[in-house]
Protein backbone atom coordinates (compact mmCIF):
# COMPACT_ATOMS: atom_id res chain seq x y z
CA UNK A 1 0.00 0.00 0.00
CA UNK A 2 1.29 3.45 -0.75
CA UNK A 3 2.52 5.74 2.00
CA UNK A 4 0.24 8.73 1.19
CA UNK A 5 -2.80 6.52 1.40
CA UNK A 6 -1.83 5.21 4.84
CA UNK A 7 -1.06 8.70 6.16
CA UNK A 8 -4.28 10.21 4.81
CA UNK A 9 -6.46 7.39 6.07
CA UNK A 10 -4.96 7.48 9.56
CA UNK A 11 -5.38 11.28 9.68
CA UNK A 12 -8.96 11.16 8.43
CA UNK A 13 -10.15 8.35 10.66
CA UNK A 14 -8.42 9.74 13.75
CA UNK A 15 -9.94 13.18 13.19
CA UNK A 16 -13.37 11.67 12.57
CA UNK A 17 -13.11 9.60 15.74
CA UNK A 18 -12.07 12.72 17.64
CA UNK A 19 -15.06 14.59 16.23
CA UNK A 20 -17.33 11.78 17.34
CA UNK A 21 -15.92 11.38 20.85
CA UNK A 22 -14.39 14.65 22.10
CA UNK A 23 -16.36 16.14 24.93
CA UNK A 24 -15.80 19.82 24.22
CA UNK A 25 -17.99 21.02 21.42
CA UNK A 26 -15.55 23.42 19.78
CA UNK A 27 -12.73 20.89 19.69
CA UNK A 28 -15.02 18.36 18.08
CA UNK A 29 -16.12 20.90 15.45
CA UNK A 30 -12.50 21.70 14.55
CA UNK A 31 -11.54 18.04 14.25
CA UNK A 32 -14.59 17.63 12.01
CA UNK A 33 -12.94 20.20 9.71
CA UNK A 34 -9.67 18.25 9.82
CA UNK A 35 -11.50 15.05 8.90
CA UNK A 36 -12.97 16.75 5.86
CA UNK A 37 -9.53 18.00 4.79
CA UNK A 38 -8.42 14.36 4.88
CA UNK A 39 -11.41 13.36 2.81
CA UNK A 40 -10.55 16.01 0.22
CA UNK A 41 -7.03 14.54 0.14
CA UNK A 42 -8.61 11.18 -0.66
CA UNK A 43 -10.40 12.78 -3.59
CA UNK A 44 -7.10 14.22 -4.82
CA UNK A 45 -5.52 10.78 -4.48
CA UNK A 46 -8.30 9.26 -6.56
CA UNK A 47 -7.83 11.73 -9.41
CA UNK A 48 -10.95 13.81 -8.75
CA UNK A 49 -9.23 17.11 -8.02
CA UNK A 50 -12.29 19.22 -8.74
CA UNK A 51 -14.39 17.32 -6.22
CA UNK A 52 -11.62 17.70 -3.66
CA UNK A 53 -11.58 21.45 -4.15
CA UNK A 54 -15.36 21.64 -3.97
CA UNK A 55 -15.22 19.61 -0.77
CA UNK A 56 -12.74 22.04 0.79
CA UNK A 57 -14.71 25.11 -0.31
CA UNK A 58 -18.08 23.81 0.78
CA UNK A 59 -17.26 21.88 3.94
CA UNK A 60 -14.34 23.80 5.40
CA UNK A 61 -15.39 27.18 4.05
CA UNK A 62 -19.10 26.99 4.68
CA UNK A 63 -20.33 24.09 6.75
CA UNK A 64 -17.59 24.11 9.40
CA UNK A 65 -17.93 27.87 9.80
CA UNK A 66 -21.71 27.49 10.11
CA UNK A 67 -21.25 24.85 12.79
CA UNK A 68 -18.82 27.03 14.73
CA UNK A 69 -21.24 29.97 14.51
CA UNK A 70 -24.10 27.80 15.73
CA UNK A 71 -22.02 26.60 18.68
CA UNK A 72 -21.21 30.21 19.55
CA UNK A 73 -24.85 31.27 19.24
CA UNK A 74 -26.16 28.46 21.40
CA UNK A 75 -23.40 28.75 23.92
CA UNK A 76 -25.58 29.05 26.96
CA UNK A 77 -25.74 25.32 27.51
CA UNK A 78 -22.21 24.55 26.59
CA UNK A 79 -22.19 21.95 29.33
CA UNK A 80 -20.21 18.89 28.45
CA UNK A 81 -21.86 16.19 26.48
CA UNK A 82 -22.23 13.08 28.52
CA UNK A 83 -20.24 10.04 27.48
CA UNK A 84 -21.21 7.15 25.30
CA UNK A 85 -24.12 4.96 25.82
CA UNK A 86 -22.85 1.54 25.01
CA UNK A 87 -25.81 0.51 22.90
CA UNK A 88 -24.78 2.98 20.19
CA UNK A 89 -21.24 1.56 20.24
CA UNK A 90 -22.68 -1.91 19.80
CA UNK A 91 -24.91 -0.81 16.92
CA UNK A 92 -22.08 1.03 15.14
CA UNK A 93 -19.65 -1.87 15.47
CA UNK A 94 -22.30 -4.31 14.30
CA UNK A 95 -22.89 -2.20 11.18
CA UNK A 96 -19.14 -1.95 10.64
CA UNK A 97 -18.73 -5.71 10.96
CA UNK A 98 -21.51 -6.33 8.49
CA UNK A 99 -20.04 -3.90 5.97
CA UNK A 100 -16.54 -5.40 6.33
CA UNK A 101 -17.94 -8.88 5.91
CA UNK A 102 -19.76 -7.83 2.73
CA UNK A 103 -16.63 -6.12 1.34
CA UNK A 104 -14.43 -9.15 1.93
CA UNK A 105 -17.08 -11.48 0.59
CA UNK A 106 -17.29 -9.60 -2.72
CA UNK A 107 -14.48 -10.73 -4.98
CA UNK A 108 -15.03 -8.14 -7.71
CA UNK A 109 -14.03 -5.17 -5.53
CA UNK A 110 -10.39 -6.23 -5.21
CA UNK A 111 -9.42 -4.61 -8.51
CA UNK A 112 -6.69 -2.12 -9.24
CA UNK A 113 -7.42 1.19 -10.92
CA UNK A 114 -7.42 1.28 -14.72
CA UNK A 115 -5.46 3.87 -16.61
CA UNK A 116 -7.34 7.12 -16.87
CA UNK A 117 -6.93 10.36 -18.81
CA UNK A 118 -6.74 13.46 -16.63
CA UNK A 119 -10.21 14.75 -15.81
CA UNK A 120 -10.13 18.46 -16.59
CA UNK A 121 -12.47 21.09 -15.24
CA UNK A 122 -13.32 21.96 -18.86
CA UNK A 123 -14.64 18.46 -19.42
CA UNK A 124 -16.64 18.59 -16.18
CA UNK A 125 -18.12 21.92 -17.21
CA UNK A 126 -19.08 20.62 -20.63
CA UNK A 127 -20.76 17.56 -19.16
CA UNK A 128 -22.49 19.70 -16.52
CA UNK A 129 -23.90 22.02 -19.17
CA UNK A 130 -25.06 19.29 -21.57
CA UNK A 131 -26.00 15.97 -20.03
CA UNK A 132 -26.55 17.09 -16.47
CA UNK A 133 -28.24 20.43 -17.05
CA UNK A 134 -31.60 19.38 -15.54
CA UNK A 135 -30.06 18.05 -12.31
CA UNK A 136 -28.01 21.25 -12.16
CA UNK A 137 -31.16 23.38 -12.40
CA UNK A 138 -32.88 21.24 -9.78
CA UNK A 139 -29.93 21.67 -7.41
CA UNK A 140 -30.09 25.43 -7.97
CA UNK A 141 -33.79 25.38 -7.11
CA UNK A 142 -33.09 23.26 -4.03
CA UNK A 143 -30.35 25.60 -2.83
CA UNK A 144 -32.64 28.61 -3.25
CA UNK A 145 -35.39 26.84 -1.34
CA UNK A 146 -32.94 25.87 1.42
CA UNK A 147 -31.68 29.46 1.67
CA UNK A 148 -35.20 30.88 1.96
CA UNK A 149 -36.24 28.11 4.34
CA UNK A 150 -33.28 28.68 6.64
CA UNK A 151 -33.98 32.42 6.67
CA UNK A 152 -37.66 31.88 7.49
CA UNK A 153 -36.76 29.45 10.27
CA UNK A 154 -34.45 31.83 12.09
CA UNK A 155 -36.54 34.97 11.57
CA UNK A 156 -37.70 36.72 14.70
CA UNK A 157 -41.17 35.61 15.68
CA UNK A 158 -43.86 38.20 16.27
CA UNK A 159 -44.82 38.40 19.89
CA UNK B 1 -8.18 -10.60 2.18
CA UNK B 2 -6.42 -10.64 -1.12
CA UNK B 3 -4.09 -7.73 -1.39
CA UNK B 4 -1.27 -8.60 -3.80
CA UNK B 5 1.90 -8.28 -1.81
CA UNK B 6 4.21 -8.86 -4.73
CA UNK B 7 6.36 -6.03 -6.08
CA UNK B 8 4.22 -4.66 -8.85
CA UNK B 9 5.90 -1.51 -10.05
CA UNK B 10 9.13 -3.12 -11.14
CA UNK B 11 7.36 -5.96 -12.87
CA UNK B 12 5.37 -3.52 -14.95
CA UNK B 13 8.29 -1.33 -15.92
CA UNK B 14 10.41 -4.12 -17.33
CA UNK B 15 7.93 -4.77 -20.11
CA UNK B 16 8.93 -3.79 -23.61
CA UNK B 17 7.18 -0.73 -24.93
CA UNK B 18 5.95 -2.71 -27.93
CA UNK B 19 3.75 -4.83 -25.74
CA UNK B 20 2.21 -1.80 -24.09
CA UNK B 21 -1.03 -2.13 -26.01
CA UNK B 22 -1.30 -5.77 -25.05
CA UNK B 23 -0.63 -4.85 -21.45
CA UNK B 24 -3.35 -2.23 -21.57
CA UNK B 25 -5.88 -4.68 -22.97
CA UNK B 26 -4.98 -7.36 -20.48
CA UNK B 27 -7.17 -6.85 -17.48
CA UNK B 28 -7.18 -9.66 -14.93
CA UNK B 29 -9.91 -9.90 -12.36
CA UNK B 30 -7.68 -8.96 -9.48
CA UNK B 31 -4.20 -7.70 -8.75
CA UNK B 32 -3.45 -5.94 -12.02
CA UNK B 33 0.18 -4.82 -11.89
CA UNK B 34 -0.14 -1.15 -12.69
CA UNK B 35 1.66 2.06 -12.02
CA UNK B 36 -0.31 4.96 -10.74
CA UNK B 37 1.25 8.30 -9.87
CA UNK B 38 4.50 6.47 -9.29
CA UNK B 39 3.16 4.67 -6.25
CA UNK B 40 1.67 1.29 -5.74
CA UNK B 41 -2.06 1.28 -6.19
CA UNK B 42 -4.39 0.63 -3.30
CA UNK B 43 -7.23 -1.54 -4.44
CA UNK B 44 -10.88 -0.59 -4.36
CA UNK B 45 -11.32 -2.78 -1.29
CA UNK B 46 -9.16 -0.52 0.88
CA UNK B 47 -11.14 2.57 -0.07
CA UNK B 48 -14.37 0.77 0.71
CA UNK B 49 -13.02 -0.23 4.12
CA UNK B 50 -12.01 3.36 4.92
CA UNK B 51 -15.40 4.56 3.77
CA UNK B 52 -17.19 1.96 5.89
CA UNK B 53 -15.13 3.01 8.91
CA UNK B 54 -15.99 6.67 8.32
CA UNK B 55 -19.68 5.79 7.96
CA UNK B 56 -19.68 3.87 11.22
CA UNK B 57 -17.90 6.69 13.08
CA UNK B 58 -20.61 9.03 11.78
CA UNK B 59 -23.26 6.57 12.91
CA UNK B 60 -21.64 6.40 16.34
CA UNK B 61 -21.65 10.20 16.59
CA UNK B 62 -25.27 10.44 15.46
CA UNK B 63 -26.46 7.77 17.88
CA UNK B 64 -24.43 8.44 21.02
CA UNK B 65 -24.38 12.25 21.18
CA UNK B 66 -27.17 14.14 22.85
CA UNK B 67 -26.26 17.50 21.36
CA UNK B 68 -28.23 18.41 18.23
CA UNK B 69 -25.22 19.94 16.46
CA UNK B 70 -23.26 16.73 16.85
CA UNK B 71 -26.04 14.62 15.50
CA UNK B 72 -25.82 16.86 12.41
CA UNK B 73 -22.04 16.38 12.29
CA UNK B 74 -22.54 12.61 12.37
CA UNK B 75 -25.02 12.80 9.50
CA UNK B 76 -22.58 14.92 7.49
CA UNK B 77 -19.87 12.32 8.09
CA UNK B 78 -22.10 9.54 6.82
CA UNK B 79 -22.90 11.56 3.69
CA UNK B 80 -19.18 12.18 3.15
CA UNK B 81 -18.48 8.45 3.39
CA UNK B 82 -21.07 7.92 0.67
CA UNK B 83 -19.27 10.55 -1.45
CA UNK B 84 -15.98 8.72 -1.00
CA UNK B 85 -17.68 5.54 -2.20
CA UNK B 86 -19.02 7.30 -5.28
CA UNK B 87 -15.58 8.63 -6.21
CA UNK B 88 -13.85 5.31 -5.51
CA UNK B 89 -16.30 3.30 -7.59
CA UNK B 90 -15.99 5.82 -10.40
CA UNK B 91 -12.19 5.67 -10.33
CA UNK B 92 -12.05 1.88 -10.31
CA UNK B 93 -14.82 1.36 -12.88
CA UNK B 94 -13.86 0.11 -16.36
CA UNK B 95 -14.68 3.45 -18.02
CA UNK B 96 -13.49 6.32 -15.84
CA UNK B 97 -13.34 8.78 -18.72
CA UNK B 98 -17.06 9.43 -18.27
CA UNK B 99 -17.31 11.56 -15.11
CA UNK B 100 -20.57 10.07 -13.83
CA UNK B 101 -19.37 9.45 -10.29
CA UNK B 102 -17.84 12.92 -10.11
CA UNK B 103 -21.16 14.47 -11.09
CA UNK B 104 -23.07 12.47 -8.49
CA UNK B 105 -20.53 13.45 -5.84
CA UNK B 106 -20.79 17.16 -6.72
CA UNK B 107 -24.59 17.08 -6.53
CA UNK B 108 -24.40 15.14 -3.29
CA UNK B 109 -22.06 17.75 -1.77
CA UNK B 110 -24.46 20.53 -2.79
CA UNK B 111 -27.45 18.73 -1.29
CA UNK B 112 -25.67 17.95 1.98
CA UNK B 113 -24.61 21.60 2.27
CA UNK B 114 -28.26 22.62 1.91
CA UNK B 115 -29.19 20.03 4.53
CA UNK B 116 -26.57 21.36 6.93
CA UNK B 117 -27.82 24.94 6.51
CA UNK B 118 -31.45 24.03 7.17
CA UNK B 119 -30.49 21.74 10.05
CA UNK B 120 -28.43 24.39 11.80
CA UNK B 121 -31.21 26.92 11.29
CA UNK B 122 -33.57 24.42 12.95
CA UNK B 123 -31.13 24.05 15.85
CA UNK B 124 -31.09 27.82 16.38
CA UNK B 125 -34.88 28.08 16.09
CA UNK B 126 -35.38 25.28 18.60
CA UNK B 127 -32.79 26.82 20.93
CA UNK B 128 -34.87 30.00 21.04
CA UNK B 129 -37.84 28.06 22.35
CA UNK B 130 -36.25 25.64 24.75
CA UNK B 131 -32.99 27.42 25.65
CA UNK B 132 -31.16 24.15 25.16
CA UNK B 133 -29.80 22.04 22.35
CA UNK B 134 -29.98 18.75 24.17
CA UNK B 135 -32.29 16.52 22.15
CA UNK B 136 -33.45 14.66 25.25
CA UNK B 137 -35.25 17.78 26.40
CA UNK B 138 -37.18 18.38 23.16
CA UNK B 139 -40.15 16.46 24.49
CA UNK B 140 -43.14 18.67 23.80
CA UNK B 141 -44.44 16.41 21.06
CA UNK B 142 -44.04 13.30 23.15
CA UNK B 143 -47.34 11.51 23.69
Amino acid sequence: MSAPFVIISILTLAAALAAATLRKLMHAALSFAVAFVGLAAFFFLLGAEFVGLVQIFVYIGAVAVLIVFTILLTRRDVEKDRGFNWSSVVVASAVFGGLIWAIFKTQSVSVAAPEMPVLTVKHIGEVLMTGYVWPLLCVGLLLTAALIGALVLVMEEKQ
Amino acid sequence: MHLCGKPRVGAFDTRASGSRQAAANYRPAACAPQKWNGAMTPTLQIFLIVSAALFCIGLLAALSRRHAIFILIGIEMMLAAANLNFIAFWRFSPGPHQPTGVMVAIFSIAISAAEAAVGLALVIAVYRHYRTTNVDQFDQLKG
